[in-house]
């Protein structure tokens, strides 16, 4: 499986997965006209990632730093989710990095981790 | 087919923003960072700046994907005739942003249905109903799931208006307007 690295587009974030540094990382905004075609080799590339996890030992970081998102995106940050709780991985720190003075980033934070309280999604305001 | 959906809208003098005409993806772009900078230089809080950019962003994605005279320029790209403007009013540090587009007739009660299930719903019920909605498998990766307007509503000062005008015998002219 080969590591994603997508530069941020005018309307699509920097995406950065590196499977040997277990790193993960979406910045930027998203709202691509298909937003499920954008995202589906993102969600494979997780699933296979996950299903590969042989060294229990290892930290998978996941950092989310949306600046806008839409709709769609909310569906697939939702399924990117339940792939990360379904793998019961649990070397694994979850980020969702929000704007201090936007009341909007600290709310859905509030639902993502409240959705998945066994995540443990911790937030951290910029 | 008559293209100029043009004329939907009574464009005010508290008019900051209009757009007429063939809207794509590079114009929603354009037009959607046209109108964050507007705001941002009017010193707009950053979350009303992030309100009106998601809600600009989800009417016209709503606008593509369902309007009647949606024309498929490639593989996900779509094009679109259609009207739409941002008002600002001073007076409560609010704005307007009104659209307007030609539906098929079926999809009147499908947009009706859809406000009419979320309208008085305060706040917290807005987004468990987002959260049970963006997990339903059933749903998921349809343009139909409907999260456009909740979202819509979750970040609305007031209920969506909408409002729908007999085009021809199979088309209806819809207008919305949010109040941001």
């Amino acid at each position: 499986m080969n590591d994603i690295l997508l530069e941020q587009g005018e309307n699509t974030p920097k995406v950065i997965m590196n499977q040997a540094k277990g790193f993960i990382e979406f910045k930027g905004k998203s709202y691509p006209e298909n937003t499920f075609a954008f995202y589906r080799p993102i969600t494979e590339w997780l699933k296979y990632y996950f299903n590969n996890y042989s060294d229990k030992h290892k930290v998978t970081t996941v950092n989310f730093k949306f600046l806008y998102f839409n709709s769609a995106t909310t569906q697939i940050i939702f399924e990117i989710l339940d792939i990360l709780q379904d793998s019961k991985v649990k070397n694994m720190k979850i980020y969702w990095f929000y704007d201090k003075d936007n009341r909007n980033g600290l709310e859905d934070y509030e639902d993502y981790s409240e959705e998945f309280p066994e995540l443990h999604i911790e937030s951290k305001a910029y | 087919m008559d293209n100029k959906v043009t004329l939907c809208l009574a464009i005010d003098g508290n008019s900051i923003y209009k757009f007429s005409g063939k809207m794509n993806e590079k114009n929603m772009i354009n037009s959607a960072n046209t109108i964050e900078k507007l705001l941002i230089s009017q010193s707009a809080p950053k979350d009303k700046v992030q309100n009106v950019f998601e809600l600009f962003i989800e009417t016209i994605q709503n606008i593509l994907n369902y309007a009647s005279n949606s024309i498929e320029l490639s593989k996900n790209k779509r094009e679109v005739t259609c009207d739409c403007s941002l008002s600002f009013f001073t007076k409560d540090n609010t704005y307007i942003l009104e659209s307007c587009n030609l539906i098929h007739k079926e999809n009147k009660a499908l947009i009706k249905d859809r406000i009419d299930s979320i309208a008085g719903l305060d706040k917290q019920s807005l987004r468990k109903l987002l959260r049970k909605n963006s997990r339903s498998k059933k749903k998921k990766h349809n343009y139909g799931a409907g999260l456009g307007y909740i979202i819509m509503s979750l970040k609305s000062k007031l209920p969506i208006e909408i409002e729908f005008t007999e085009y021809n015998n199979t088309m209806f002219k819809y207008r919305q307007k949010l109040v941001i």
